[in-house]
């Protein structure tokens, strides 16, 4: 008698923690559900976002260090085994750069003498800040670059990022320590460039893969491989002129271009911080369907 | 010392979780997209086979540290490691006395519906190229790495029965 009821008692006791392990699961779900949506449709959660954000980015710098470290002691050696070549090699690009350091140098007054004339305005200078990468996430689905600098120092969202003259994409999280750079590789980055020769614009897009693709705004248009492509300005978000990188393959209408930054030697970038961006009302994070 | 030792037994499934959602950081960008998903073997065995180690908070945990450093919405691992969780509970009295065969078997089936449930969710905020032969290739590596993941979680399995 004892027996039967401990084990009826310890089968609705089994029935009883069934059932509140699933409501569990479902408050569990419904709160990731919220988060989710929240993030998605809620300004307001973008604060909370950055705390983590501000967390999170000392683990990226933490988990892409071996890679870093393996990247630049490949570097070391490639360098070290190539010395004697990339000596001589250096040495006749130096004559080289040296004569068109001349000859830019009579451009650039030639330039300034003509716009002198035709009383055109002057470009407006760029302030920019030196941010250190602390890491270089490459997922499945995004591919970003976080920096060890954030609202603390003058950066926003969507503003331009280069290094040297190339450009390297767009904030897109800010925190107060820390900031995200959407590579210009990733499927949601959209740029305005112009070809070198035939000055033909376009869009170029991140793909799944390391290339990106150009869509030209003219039918039929054309690219040379090996030419070089450049940010057009169009659309205030990017400066005009900043190499974007080199035509490697074209097939009828897809143009592939490959682009010229070494991700794993990035150490610094420059943010441009006083650029003024113009309004716009697509959310800067992500190409969020039903906004933009 | 014996409870610190239990304790990191107990907790070695959500640290497998941790390291598998962020190890993609690693692999090289020529094979990502190809690259198998290490995140769901582990969810897989230890929510069939014990899901008090992998409680739901880690899950949910794990997977908004996991989209705060790749850069995606928060919640979108989460989501969905909880309703792969939540599938995968309602069968779990079925599975669990099974043989390893049929356990692997309906591994690889219930990988087809959790990357189903991703790509769906993926969708609902970005525009991603889909590509059917990426997703096959990194499905098939992902099936052959279950064993090994299997195996190792089964080893720690076993510690922290001997010591509870």
């Amino acid at each position: 008698m004892l027996s039967t009821f401990s084990s009826v008692s310890r089968r609705s006791q089994a029935k009883v923690r069934l059932f509140f392990s699933k409501v569990r699961l479902i408050i569990f779900l419904l709160a990731a559900l919220v988060i989710f949506s929240f993030n998605l449709n809620n300004e307001r959660f973008s604060s909370i976002r950055a705390i983590i954000f501000d967390h999170t980015s000392i683990m990226t710098k933490f988990i892409t260090s071996p890679i870093r470290s393996i990247a630049e002691v490949k570097t070391w050696i490639d360098s070290y085994l190539k010395i004697h070549h990339k000596n001589k090699k250096l040495e006749i690009k130096l004559k080289q750069m040296e004569e068109w350091a001349l000859k830019a140098h009579a451009l650039a007054l030639e330039n300034q003498q003509l716009r002198q004339l035709l009383k055109i305005s002057p470009d407006p200078q760029m302030s920019y800040i030196t941010a250190p990468v602390l890491g270089i996430v490459q997922a499945p689905y995004t591919k970003t670059i976080v920096l060890g600098a954030g609202s603390k120092k003058g950066i926003k969202l969507r503003q331009p990022v280069v290094m040297g003259q190339h450009i390297v994409g767009r904030i897109v999280e800010v925190s107060e320590q820390a900031s995200r750079v959407l590579l210009i590789q990733d499927v949601n980055s959209h740029i305005p460039v112009i070809l070198e020769k035939s000055k033909v614009q376009g869009i170029a897009s991140g793909n799944d893969e390391s290339h990106l693709i150009i869509k030209f705004f003219e039918m039929e248009a054309k690219a040379e491989i090996g030419e070089l492509i450049f940010t057009s300005g169009v659309g205030g978000i990017y400066p005009k002129g900043y190499l974007v990188g080199r035509v490697a393959y074209q097939n009828g209408e897809i143009v592939r271009v490959k682009s010229l930054i070494r991700l794993n030697e990035l150490e610094y970038v420059h943010v441009f911080v006083d650029m003024e961006l113009p309004e716009e009302n697509i959310k800067p994070s992500r190409d969020i369907k039903g906004v933009s | 010392m014996k409870s610190l030792t239990t304790f990191l037994f107990m907790a070695q499934p959500s640290i497998y979780l941790l390291i598998s959602s962020i190890i993609c950081l690693l692999i090289p960008n020529s094979i990502l997209h190809i690259s198998p998903d290490f995140s769901f073997p582990f969810i897989f065995f230890w929510t069939i086979f014990k899901p008090e180690l992998l409680p739901l908070s880690i899950l949910l945990v794990v997977g908004i540290v996991s989209d705060s450093i790749q850069g995606l919405p928060l919640g979108f691992h989460s989501v969905l490691f909880l309703c792969s969780s939540m599938i995968l509970l309602s069968q779990r009295s079925f599975l669990y006395h099974q043989s390893f065969p049929l356990v692997w078997a309906v591994f690889g089936l219930s990988l087809i519906f959790y990357k189903i449930l991703e790509q769906l969710i993926l969708r609902s905020f970005m525009e991603f190229p889909f590509s059917l032969s990426n997703l096959t290739l990194s499905m098939l590596f992902t099936v052959s790495l279950y064993p090994l993941c299997a195996k190792l979680s089964y080893l720690n399995l076993k510690k922290v029965i001997n010591l509870s």
